[in-house]
């Protein structure tokens, strides 16, 4: 195998393509960034047995051929590389090494074959015909990557490890749950996505996909048991959780049933929250909310650390007065996970979980369980 | 054992005329389950279980009207209906027993800093120099049990003696709302007509295996020599040989704080199956999860131990974020531990499963709450 390409052309492809790649594992080849040169193009994969991910570019090829690389080594090769430095890498199957060259600098790299590398079949190989739909980028991107932050790490309850994608009604729903807090982003279902069998895809998956930045247009092919990424040159496929994620719809508070309702301005509030928790530790983070009409009242009180109060004016309120805590993190990310300018807050009592929208955007919406304080 | 520690040298210290220690055993009368009758009026004079009533539910607590019917605590929720079907089952509401709870331990802080909680319901108190200068231990006892019952509605039964092994035995003699003495003079011939099932410490193996060998009562039991019990009780032998002549020199312990809650079992015949150790697993998840609920404790550490046969101990444990909520969470966790283990080579002579990093504080659940999923 023998190639030229560009270290610009290369280095964000092999960042991509080596997203997988664990920071330690116990199989070698997986460590290993899988190369193939055919047909003019290059086409770069890497795997931690869950996902994998594969790249493509177009190179001036001198001799096709496959083998695999020390991923992070290669990634950090080039990202050490002079801007616009042409690279070319030789591989000699033989003696099991490649070369890298660019200008004067010479790396040799060992190698293992590729036939090592673990194949992962694409979703619908060899079985169910997938469900197939697109989406514009930043829409997929809203879809996973603003309930991502509810994820459990949780390895008892792994089955939450990870965002449900399905269908609820005419739209997509994505849903996180860590047990104590939960996110969901819907949209209008594209076509295609009408049959789409609901899944878990892994926190990993999910926090890679965010990583590499989607652009353009993204394909989805979806089965129950695998679900692949596609856009421009660049393709995502994942294993789901093999598991049963639980009836959520019951755990949200119904907006219309909460005796409290109080509009509250989004970023003043997470400032005012993340003021005040100066004082709690990192342990509790406990928080409490005094709600009432015209303002909430943000307080915690830690015996050994002091106590802080802050006072933040609210627009509407509906409801009597209702004291309330929370971890006020959890509150700071629910917040952060809304893009609008207000939130809408709606609680029913201390012990009961509080429902957070956005009276702009129904697509979006966070419950988080209160904490005893 | 303590009382393992030098039998001899107390029989000569009780034979020296040391300082008879004033001991007070106070056992609330059917705890959880009278103060859901103190709340509930409607609840008053019917048979009732604190407990979950599902299939695998477990009585907690259950009202003196429903140990008529032969309802016990510690009893399969299925049994006890079967056993009186009008029996009420009523959800357990911790918060209100610790808060109880720590009323009554404010009552006895009152007489002596000498108090040893063995549950929420129950505790050792030394007043051999109480804080108040009354001469008299049953006047003591006597006192907190009027301030029990005017302070929280509930009546608690007390047993005085001058050790805590005796002060046990009678707390229960005259129970319910009962206050029972056992001077120095008559204890060695109150424990000799006991039956053998009485004595602290001994559950029903151990009655099974004292019958084995003809001991039936403590006149039987203190007829045995001490290396007698030493070979057949192990550890345990001095404290029964103590304990059968009314000696018990365990202290009072007030800051004795629990660091975990376990169960083990040894096995007659080594278990070398998963399913077979699963099972194990599950009964003695049952029995620390039984301890947890009535002690009102919880933890975030789950250690599964193994003994092989060729006695090579090991031990798995894992630490969850927060609290564990459920026995169902701890069950799941030990399965995963054990499964780990596997493929086992060596048999499986016992088995151990530990909770630890206990709320100590006795705030039972972590205070943040958990959404219903």
């Amino acid at each position: 195998m023998m190639f030229s390409t560009t270290r610009n052309a290369l280095l964000p492809l092999l960042a991509a393509a080596t997203a997988p790649i664990a920071s330690r594992t116990t199989i070698p080849v997986l460590a290993n960034v899988l190369v193939e040169a055919a047909d003019g193009r290059l086409r770069l994969a890497a795997t931690d047995l869950d996902q994998l991910v594969t790249v493509g570019l177009g190179v001036d090829m001198a001799q096709p051929g496959r083998a695999t690389l020390p991923g992070r080594m290669l990634h950090q090769i080039l990202a050490k590389l002079p801007d616009g430095a042409p690279v070319q890498i030789t591989h000699d199957a033989q003696a099991q090494r490649a070369r890298l060259t660019a200008g004067r600098a010479r790396f040799d790299l060992p190698t293992l074959p590729a036939a090592d590398f673990p194949a992962m079949k694409a979703p619908g190989e060899g079985g169910d015909e997938p469900s197939r739909f697109s989406l514009a980028a930043p829409q997929l991107v809203a879809l996973l990557g603003r309930p991502a932050f509810a994820m459990s790490r949780e390895e008892t309850r792994y089955y939450l490890n990870g965002v449900y994608l399905h269908r609820l009604g005419e739209r997509l729903a994505a849903v996180a749950t860590d047990g104590h807090r939960l996110a969901r982003a819907t949209l209008a279902a594209p076509a295609g996505a009408e049959r789409i069998d609901p899944v878990i895809l892994p926190r990993d998956t999910v926090a890679n996909l965010l990583k590499l930045k989607p652009e353009g247009e993204v394909t989805i092919a979806a089965t129950p048991t695998r679900v692949s990424f596609s856009w421009g040159d660049i393709t995502l496929m994942t294993k789901v959780i093999d598991g049963q994620f639980p009836d959520y719809e019951r755990v949200i508070p119904k907006a219309d049933q909460q005796s409290v309702t109080a509009r509250i301005e989004r970023k003043p509030l997470a400032t005012t929250l993340d003021r005040v928790m100066a004082v709690a530790t990192d342990r509790t983070r406990s928080v409490r909310l005094a709600l009432g009409p015209g303002a909430v009242t943000v307080s915690a009180t830690e015996p050994e650390h002091g106590s802080a109060e802050d006072t933040l004016d609210l627009a509407d309120y509906a409801g009597e007065p209702l004291t309330i805590g929370f971890n006020g993190r959890y509150l700071i990310d629910g917040l952060e996970a809304l893009a609008g300018d207000s939130v809408t807050f709606h609680g029913d009592s201390a012990g009961s979980p509080a429902l957070i929208t956005d009276p702009d955007d129904p697509d979006i919406l966070v419950v988080v369980m209160p904490m005893r304080v | 054992m303590d009382a393992a520690e030098s039998v001899e040298s107390a029989l000569d210290a009780a034979g020296r005329g040391e300082v008879v220690r004033k001991v007070i055993h106070i056992d609330m009368d059917a705890f959880y389950a009278s103060v859901e009758q103190r709340d509930n009026p409607e609840l008053r004079g019917k048979p009732l279980a604190v407990g979950g009533s599902r299939e695998r539910g477990v009585v907690a607590a259950a009202s003196y009207e429903a140990r008529r019917f032969g309802v016990r605590s510690a009893m399969p929720s299925v049994t006890a209906r079967r056993r009186c079907p009008q029996l009420i089952f009523v959800p357990p509401r911790f918060d209100v027993y610790r808060t109880v709870s720590r009323q009554i331990h404010a009552i006895f802080a009152e007489f002596t800093p000498v108090i040893e909680p063995l549950s929420l319901d129950e505790a050792y108190l030394d007043v051999t120099g109480n804080l108040k200068g009354i001469p008299s231990a049953t006047r003591v006892a006597e006192e907190i049990r009027a301030r029990i019952r005017a302070e929280t509605g509930l009546t608690a039964s007390a047993g005085v003696s001058y050790n805590k092994f005796l002060a046990k035995l009678a707390s229960d003699h005259r129970k319910p709302d009962g206050l029972f003495v056992i001077t120095p003079r008559e204890g060695a011939a109150f424990v000799e007509g006991l039956a053998i099932e009485k004595f602290h410490g001994v559950g029903p193996a151990t009655a099974a295996r004292m019958k084995a060998l003809g001991i039936h009562t403590g006149r039987d039991l203190r007829e045995r020599p001490l290396d007698f019990l030493q070979q057949h009780f192990g550890k345990s032998g001095p404290y029964f040989y103590g304990v059968a002549r009314g000696i018990d020199h365990r202290p009072v312990r007030p800051d004795r704080i629990r660091k975990s809650i376990g169960a083990e079992d040894t096995f007659s015949v080594d278990l070398v199956t998963f399913e077979a150790m699963r099972a194990e697993t599950r009964l003695l998840v049952d029995k620390v999860w039984r301890h947890c609920e009535k002690s009102g404790l919880r933890g975030r550490t789950v250690t599964l131990k193994l003994r092989y046969a060729d006695f090579e101990t090991i031990t798995r444990s894992r630490t969850l974020p927060s609290m564990i909520a459920g026995r169902d969470e701890v069950d799941r966790i030990v399965e995963a531990l054990l499964q780990a283990l596997f493929p086992i080579e060596k048999g499986v002579r016992l088995l151990g499963v530990t909770l630890s990093s206990l709320n100590t504080e006795g705030e039972a659940e972590s205070p943040q709450m958990r959404l219903a999923l």
